[in-house]
């Protein structure tokens, strides 16, 4: 399986001189075509700060990312954002919805913006609506449905540009228990279906358990990677929960 | 402890309501300038022949009204900033604040808000009170002489005021905010306002209305235009049309603001090609969605602006014209006019007075400014018939007639040559605004006279039309017979008018005192009889040069100034509200652009959104302003085309629509600009995410 995300070395510091703070020390990591890698830890691990520099929202103080063997850190300010536009799709823990526009404008949006054939766009979101099940609600405002549809809506607009990899930060985290599962059903119903690419960093056992692998990550390092492998989901979860346990999580994190 | 709180927050709300602040302070300075001018301490230097009591009084009191305007204003943004702010409000509330406390902490703190204002205001407005100063001396030809000073009263008066004003709001505000449930206060974040409220249908009539009624507006002025404009005032129709086609235009920007939103929705659905162009999506979006909250305040918006508009041009040009109508109505220096036959109660034709203006004649000689030339003109019956008709109300007037001496004298005494006629001729004098065609027909009608049993016709030159004064025609028609000497020896005497140019000009003092007690008292001793048996309120009237253009340029001066400040201050007022209603949303402005920058639209591109957004915004109720004030002013001009040649000329007409415009611009690009920048800053796209 060739490689579509590969970090080498990668390190990031905080503050000033005499005041350095270390929010990753030395990552290395990669990440295959199709796989759904997890990426978990306490807080203040550094996790977001991995998911930032990823995302080219933030840079690195050294190291390497190479996304499709292109390297971020030598591409050019001025064309950051055309690079995150065609080759990444987010999905953020509030759903980051525009509340002007209705689903379908919503996750049309994401298209015009990569300037997508116009004839295509409509047929296009219903697909992905289709494939979510959302296509119901897609004349609606945001603020008029739940959260659950909310998320799944921002994960239509994060896939439907076929990215090389989407970036999900805690997917879960603003929904209940119940619209938690099914979009992580949902999720993982995708990467397995559209083959995406996905990254997402959790905090919660349970969602990470849908993951093919999971890398913890504690005080800027990787603390411990597991597999999935043949495991049930199930089993899959123990593990997880040990691991969790061992560094130092709390009763929070058991379900 | 409330008191820091709230004196912390005016210092914050400043910063987040500059434009509102900039607004304020200057309205306070405008009106400041304007009020400084009806100071007891305030001494325009004009020479003796210029006097503007009159003007002093008027700008009192309109500025008053004017600037009451801003309560409008004021209240907005603070209800605005209410709603902006009650999760802080229900923070305190929280915290064990009594909610009583809370509402008075806001109104502090817009209190404090205010009287920085009014004390920025004031310094400015030293400044503003000079060039009204200059504005008033420049159009009284006077030197201009800056004094800079504080005046007590005015200052007093400006506190009082805009104090009040404060307070008025601010208790209203009080009450409001000592009302609302903290439940409320605290889910306010959560939002329905980007719904539509009714069914579709209900917006495609409303749409089909506003449409209806801009074609009544049309089909209105097109009825107006086609109206002939010497009838206008008299064709009640006309009235009607009018009157429609103002209602038709306020009612339709209405009704085209309440559906907008929803037609360009449908306009969009359909037109996918325009919609999936790039981040048009996102422009419509955020466009429609405050469309959609606030139609109405759009529609006022888009009214209040011709209101500044037509406020801008037409006291300009109307101000202009009354100024060359005084050269016109007046030519002479002095006329003293006598119409004892529809002034007063004579019934016989016999008891018509002869007036003979000899003793004023030698009191004008007497005095230090002296008389160049007089002429005393009589006017005569054309039968004597003509005497129970002018009496009669209702009737249209009859035409008089003049001889001809006293009508070259006329001539002569304004620079024109004299005229001839043969004895069994007469001719016309006909006033400069009436139009050719209408004298022909009228000519061709009457182009003989019978006088006394002598049929006389028409000279080949038929008719007259340079300005001798507007006061001699006694006729509905605006014209007066010219007959020869000897006919008008026969003619019953109308009245006996009395022209005079003087050799230097009189002071306005002594013109008042010319107008008001010499010539009345000379006329109530000499012709005593007449007096006490006809009575009559005014049995004399002297109209003077010298304090005619006193009044005229005082009513000029306060049409122009007041014009430029009504617009002044209803264009800041739209304009503010419109820069308001884009900044103060800015935090979701922050939330959308962010998340429009996650998606990947770099810098530059949401530069040129946030251009564009603004544009729009800016652009859309003006749009409509515009078409409206374009369609008024060109039927204002269209029916006083004349007048407007006659008075004003094209150059003079082009110049104060100019400046008018120019004013109207620089404004607008102002608060454009001001709100752009502020934009920029407040979604923070200096740095890069």
């Amino acid at each position: 399986m060739d490689k579509i995300l590969k970090i080498e070395n990668v390190e990031k510091y905080y503050g000033n001189k005499g005041n350095v703070v270390k929010a990753i020390d030395d990552i290395s990591f990669d990440v295959s075509r199709g796989e759904f890698v997890g990426v978990m830890g306490p807080s203040g691990s550094g996790k977001t700060t991995l998911l930032n520099i990823i995302s080219t929202i933030d840079e690195v103080s050294s190291g390497h990312i190479y996304i499709d063997n292109k390297d971020l850190t030598e591409i050019s300010k001025k064309e950051i954002a055309k690079f995150r536009r065609r080759n990444l799709g987010f999905i953020f823990q509030d759903f980051n919805l525009l509340d002007t526009l209705t689903i379908h404008e919503n996750i049309a949006l994401a298209l015009t913006i990569n300037r997508f054939k116009k004839t295509e766009i409509n047929s296009n979101v219903i697909n992905v609506a289709r494939e979510l099940g959302i296509e119901d609600i897609l004349s609606k405002y945001p603020y008029e449905v739940s959260g659950g549809e909310k998320q799944r809506c921002a994960c239509a607009r994060a896939l439907i540009t076929n990215p090389k990899i989407v970036l999900a930060d805690e997917p879960t985290g603003a929904l209940d228990s119940k619209s938690a599962q099914i979009l992580i059903e949902m999720i993982s119903h995708l990467n397995k279906a559209l083959e995406a690419t996905i990254l997402m960093v959790t905090h919660d056992s349970f969602t990470a358990s849908y993951c093919d692998r999971i890398l913890f990550i504690k005080d800027g390092k990787i603390f411990t990677e597991l597999v999935k492998g043949q495991n049930t989901r199930k089993q899959f979860f123990n593990q997880i929960l040990d691991v969790v346990a061992l560094l130092g999580g709390d009763i929070r994190d058991v379900r | 402890m409330y008191a820091k709180i709230a004196i912390n927050n005016a210092k914050r709300s400043i910063k987040d309501y500059v434009i509102y602040f900039v607004t304020l302070t200057i309205c306070v300075s405008l009106f400041y300038a304007f009020m400084s001018l009806s100071s007891s301490n305030y001494k325009l230097i004009t020479e003796d022949s210029y006097n503007f009591q009159m003007l002093q009084k008027i700008m009192e009191y309109a500025t008053y009204v004017i600037t009451a305007l801003l309560v409008l204003l004021i209240g907005y943004v603070n209800k605005y900033m209410i709603k902006r702010r009650q999760k802080e409000f229900a923070t305190y509330i929280l915290l064990g604040t009594p909610q009583k406390s809370v509402a008075f902490m806001f109104f502090i703190e817009t209190l404090v808000m205010g009287i920085i204002s009014i004390i920025l205001g004031m310094f400015v407005g030293t400044l503003f009170s000079q060039v009204v100063t200059a504005l008033i001396l420049m159009t009284a030809k006077q030197q201009i002489i800056f004094s800079f000073k504080l005046y007590v009263d005015t200052v007093i008066i400006t506190f009082v005021f805009f104090i009040a004003m404060f307070c008025i709001i601010g208790l209203f505000n009080v009450r409001a905010l000592s009302k609302i449930k903290l439940m409320d206060m605290l889910n306010d974040e959560k939002k329905t306002e980007f719904q539509f409220k009714r069914s579709k249908v209900i917006y495609i009539i409303t749409f089909c209305i506003a449409v209806l009624l801009y074609v009544i507006c049309g089909y209105c002025s097109y009825k107006i235009l086609s109206v002939e404009p010497e009838t206008m005032f008299t064709h009640s129709n006309a009235e009607i049309y009018i009157g429609l086609g103002v209602i038709g235009f306020i009612v339709g920007t209405y009704a085209l603001f309440y559906s907008l939103a929803y037609i360009i929705i449908a306009i969009k659905e359909r037109w996918t090609k325009f919609k999936y162009e790039y981040t048009n999506l996102f422009l419509i979006g955020t466009i429609v969605s405050k469309i959609k909250t606030a139609p109405i305040l759009m529609a006022t918006i888009a009214l209040t602006f011709i209101g500044a508009a037509l406020s801008f041009t037409l006291t300009l040009i109307m101000a202009q014209w009354s100024l060359g109508y005084l050269d016109y109505r007046l030519p002479y220096d002095l006329v003293v006019d006598n119409n004892y036959v529809f002034r007063s109660k004579i019934q016989d034709i016999r008891d018509i007075p002869k007036i003979d203006y000899n003793d004023i004649n030698e009191y004008l000689s007497s005095q230090d400014y002296g008389l160049e030339n007089y002429c005393e003109i009589e006017q005569y019956f054309i039968k004597d018939n003509d005497f129970y008709k002018m009496k009669k109300t209702g009737m249209p007037k009859p035409v008089t007639a003049i001889s001809l001496s006293d009508y070259n004298q006329l001539r002569k005494m304004l620079g024109h040559n004299d005229i001839k006629l043969k004895n069994n001729e007469f001719t016309m004098q006909w006033d400069k605004n009436i139009d050719n065609s209408e004298i022909n027909d009228y000519i061709n009608h009457s182009s003989t006279l019978n006088i006394n049993g002598n049929k006389i016709n028409i000279s080949s030159t038929p008719y007259y039309k340079e300005s001798i004064g507007e006061y001699i025609y006694i006729s509905d028609i605006n014209a007066i017979i010219v007959l020869p000497d000897e006919l008008c020896k026969d003619l019953t005497l109308v009245k006996t008018d009395f022209y005079a140019n003087t050799r230097e000009n009189m002071s306005y003092n002594e013109a008042l005192q010319l107008e008001e007690e010499y010539i009345p008292n000379w006329f109530k001793q000499n012709y005593s009889y007449i007096f006490n048996n006809y009575g009559g309120s005014r049995p004399i009237l002297t109209r003077l040069k010298v304090s005619e253009t006193v009044e005229i340029l005082n009513v000029t001066l306060a049409m122009r100034i007041l014009g430029i400040y009504l617009g002044t201050v209803l264009l800041m007022i739209s304009l503010a509200v419109l820069a308001l209603q884009q900044l103060l949303d800015s935090i979701e402005h922050k939330g959308r652009f962010r998340i429009l920058k996650k998606l990947g639209i770099d810098n530059r591109e949401i530069n040129k959104l946030i251009l564009k957004q603004i544009s729009l915004y800016f652009i859309m109720p003006i749009a409509i302003a515009i078409t409206g004030f374009l369609i008024l002013l060109n039927i204002f001009l269209e029916i006083f085309s004349e007048q407007i040649s006659t008075f004003l000329g094209d150059k003079a007409l082009i110049f104060n629509i100019g400046i008018s415009l120019l004013l109207i611009i620089i404004i607008y690009i102002c608060y454009f600009a001001a709100t752009y920048y502020t934009f920029k800053r407040n979604i923070g796209n200096k740095s890069s995410l």
